[in-house]
């Protein structure tokens, strides 16, 4: 049952759109030197289409992270390394042959990996066109945007008759 | 160049600096207080910004110097097993516009920890002196809350009732009312309906990454407003070199960089050090004359030393059932179950249990405790996670080890070349067994709660409360200030934060801090014949 409010939470609409500006689509290397085929094919590995949620490259991972490299140059240098362990033909790999490659790399070169990962997820889920998709609302500024719920005092009932659990001391 | 002579400079101007400066200007003291930092304008937090989870990462908006390496930072050394992450900011409210607005009190028995339980020492005030201090703090910050938790003895009204306990909260509850156990709705410096001029929070969440409504209780919000207004004069961007002493060996004043790195003097009658439990200890090393040629209020090789924080496991339970996805909000409720000491259980102290409620989408996909997976389970399991996940922090009580301290670093410097301090810090095995107990007891809750899924990686992690380096007490040979902050060595110099701690105790803080600075403020106050 709590299975299927989940789902209703996160079904809303089901058209995949491509979210933000997915820049430079022809160029083969970003500011940073990636190669930009090999870094949408992983990204989209890593995050791939689900039934109501867009793969990476459709939330501009890849331009998102060029753009991270060419400021963290040693965050560059983990994406270099891993883009160069998936090797050159990565993208035109069949997909399971991909997901292969990049398990290899998580067990062989786990840092490398991870920063590839954790960019990934960042250039995703810091995109506020994913999160309708998550139910996340973000509201900001200085004005108060909604009301607080009240504070319930039911569920006190028991605890509040505990005796008292603190020691004296003077 | 060199200003007027003031009654009173403070060095910091976070919790505790802002405190006493508003109460000193409050009585008509002439107080100067320097803060290396600046303001924050709201508009410009973190918590603004979309991609406010990344400062988690990198940026120059975020919780870790380390990370952000604003001009205003400087780099801290670590060494022995840790922390290494440490956190805190240094500008107008310090730390405070960044933390969490948790407001608990210290209980009557942490005051007394050699009396009752025969370790560590007893702090020279008690509770009682204390709470009338705690009330005023209460009324300053604005506290929303409920009275009569059997935990702790009954505290004045709170000024707006609690923060909602939300579906995660609730959640809980359930575990915690299964069990039989302890847990009361947290007091939070953070409003939960308008007062005082501040509105009520909004449930935006993102507290940690400053509070744009000003419903959080930040000191650049609730005591800097007042306390300019009363009179104080604040210089930011004022980086203090150094206390500097005069021919009889009183505190003449202090000596600081501005914005672009000239030297000044501000003269003072009285010098109060407000700078956090690592940087209390820095200045008062870095501050070595030909009197003090081992740092003032250090005869006895004490200053630094005892550091201590809060050791922490965090442990997170998901649900099936959906949260708020009101992310990285205060916490709604806590449970002081296992904090008086049971001899039974193996250990002496103990520990609060703190819930977090979930955190944002960069990091439920980073992993709290473990990373979502990748690839083709990814989505489903994120949908399982992301509002569906709640955390029980374990906040250990750290008692004071003569080795974990804070010295000053022989080659780091920051970027005024004011030596760096270098931290040495390892948690005893009484922490580390009261924390596997802790962890344990998170644990239990969240099964009994429902969770379909417990995480619990064993890592021990570190809250921001940095204390014990400066203590106080009655023995000037185990201790630097005496029972109204007053260095035992120097007359005329005060240190007043968390380096204060005789003991950490196992709540945060910061209510303590406030309570101890205008306890201070008001021993300063009535010993201003003795100024000079």
């Amino acid at each position: 049952m709590s299975d299927e409010i989940t789902r209703r939470t996160f079904i809303g609409t089901t058209a995949i759109v491509v979210l933000g500006p997915v820049v430079d689509a022809q160029r083969a290397a970003g500011p940073a030197g990636l190669d930009r085929k090999t870094l949408t094919a992983a990204g989209d590995c890593i995050i791939p289409a689900g039934e109501t949620m867009p793969p990476a490259s459709a939330a501009g991972a890849a331009g998102y992270i060029e753009r991270l490299a060419a400021r963290e140059p040693e965050l560059a240098q983990q994406f270099s390394r891993a883009l160069a362990a998936l090797g050159a033909g990565f993208s035109g790999f069949p997909e399971p042959q991909q997901v292969e490659a990049l398990r290899t790399l998580e067990r062989t070169d786990l840092p490398a990996f991870a920063a590839l990962r954790d960019a990934v997820y960042e250039a995703y889920y810091t995109n506020p066109a994913i999160w309708p998709r998550l139910g996340y609302t973000f509201r900001k500024g200085p004005k108060k945007t909604a009301a607080l719920a009240s504070f319930d005092p039911a569920p006190l009932a028991r605890v509040q008759q505990l005796p008292k659990m603190y020691r004296d001391a003077d | 160049m060199r200003a007027e002579r003031a009654d009173v400079v403070v060095i910091g101007a976070g919790a505790a600096g802002a405190a006493l400066t508003w109460r000193l200007a409050s009585r008509g003291i002439a107080v100067v207080c320097l803060e290396q930092g600046d303001w924050l304008r709201p508009s410009q937090f973190a918590s603004e910004q979309t991609n406010y989870e990344v400062q988690l990462r990198r940026g120059n908006l975020g919780l870790f110097p380390a990370v952000r390496r604003r001009p205003e930072d400087y780099p801290i050394v670590t060494a022995g097993a840790g922390p290494t992450d440490m956190v805190m900011w240094n500008g107008v409210g310090g730390s405070t516009v960044h933390w969490e607005g948790h407001f608990p009190r210290l209980h009557p028995s942490d005051f007394r920890v050699h009396r009752l339980d025969g370790v560590a020492d007893d702090w020279p005030i008690a509770y009682a002196d204390l709470e009338p201090f705690y009330d005023l703090n209460d009324r300053n910050v604005g506290v929303s809350g409920v009275t009569g938790d059997p935990a702790n003895p009954r505290r004045s009204p709170r000024a707006t009732p609690p923060l909602p306990l939300g579906p995660s909260g609730a959640a809980v509850v359930r575990g915690f009312e299964k069990l039989g156990w302890h847990w009361w709705p947290s007091d939070n410096a953070i409003l939960s309906r308008d007062h005082d001029g501040r509105p009520g929070c909004d449930n935006r969440g993102r507290c940690n990454f400053g509070c744009a409504l000003r419903a959080k209780a930040s000191a650049d919000v609730t005591y800097w407003p007042k306390a300019l207004r009363g009179g104080a004069k604040l210089l930011t961007r004022a980086r203090v070199k150094e206390i500097t002493v005069a021919p009889d060996g009183r505190v003449r004043g202090v000596s600081y960089f501005d914005a672009r790195g000239t030297i000044h003097e501000q003269l003072a009658k009285v010098v109060v050090v407000c700078c956090n439990g690592i940087g209390t200890p820095r200045m008062l090393l870095a501050s070595k004359s030909r009197l003090y040629p081992d740092g003032l209020a250090n005869g006895a090789g004490m200053v630094g030393r005892h550091f201590m924080n809060h050791p922490s496991r965090y442990v997170e339970g998901i649900f099936d059932e959906p949260f708020e996805a009101a992310t990285y909000g205060s916490n709604p409720l806590f449970s002081q179950h296992f904090y008086e000491t049971d001899s039974a259980r193996g250990f002496v102290r103990g520990y609060s249990l703190v819930v977090y409620r979930p955190g944002g989408p960069a990091s439920v996909a980073w992993g709290d405790s473990e990373p979502v997976p990748w690839g083709k389970g990814h989505h489903e399991e994120m949908r399982r996670r992301f509002a569906h996940s709640v955390g029980i922090a374990v906040m250990a009580e750290d008692l004071p080890e003569d080795v974990n301290r804070v010295e000053l670093d022989d080659k780091v410097t920051d970027s005024n070349g004011v030596p760096a301090p270098r931290v040495t810090y390892r948690a005893s095995d009484n922490t580390k067994a009261l924390l596997q107990h802790g962890a344990n007891a998170a644990r239990q809750v969240l099964e009994a709660a429902g969770a379909r899924t417990v995480f619990d990686n064993g890592r021990v992690m570190n809250f921001a409360h940095y204390m014990g380096t400066a203590r106080m007490g009655t023995d000037p040979r185990r201790s630097v200030v005496n029972d109204w902050h007053q260095s035992h060595e120097v007359q005329n110099l005060f240190v007043v934060d968390g380096s204060s701690f005789t003991t950490s105790a196992a709540v945060n803080p910061t209510s303590t801090i406030g309570a101890l600075a205008l306890r201070a403020a008001d021993g300063i106050w009535s010993r201003r014949q003795e100024w000079g």
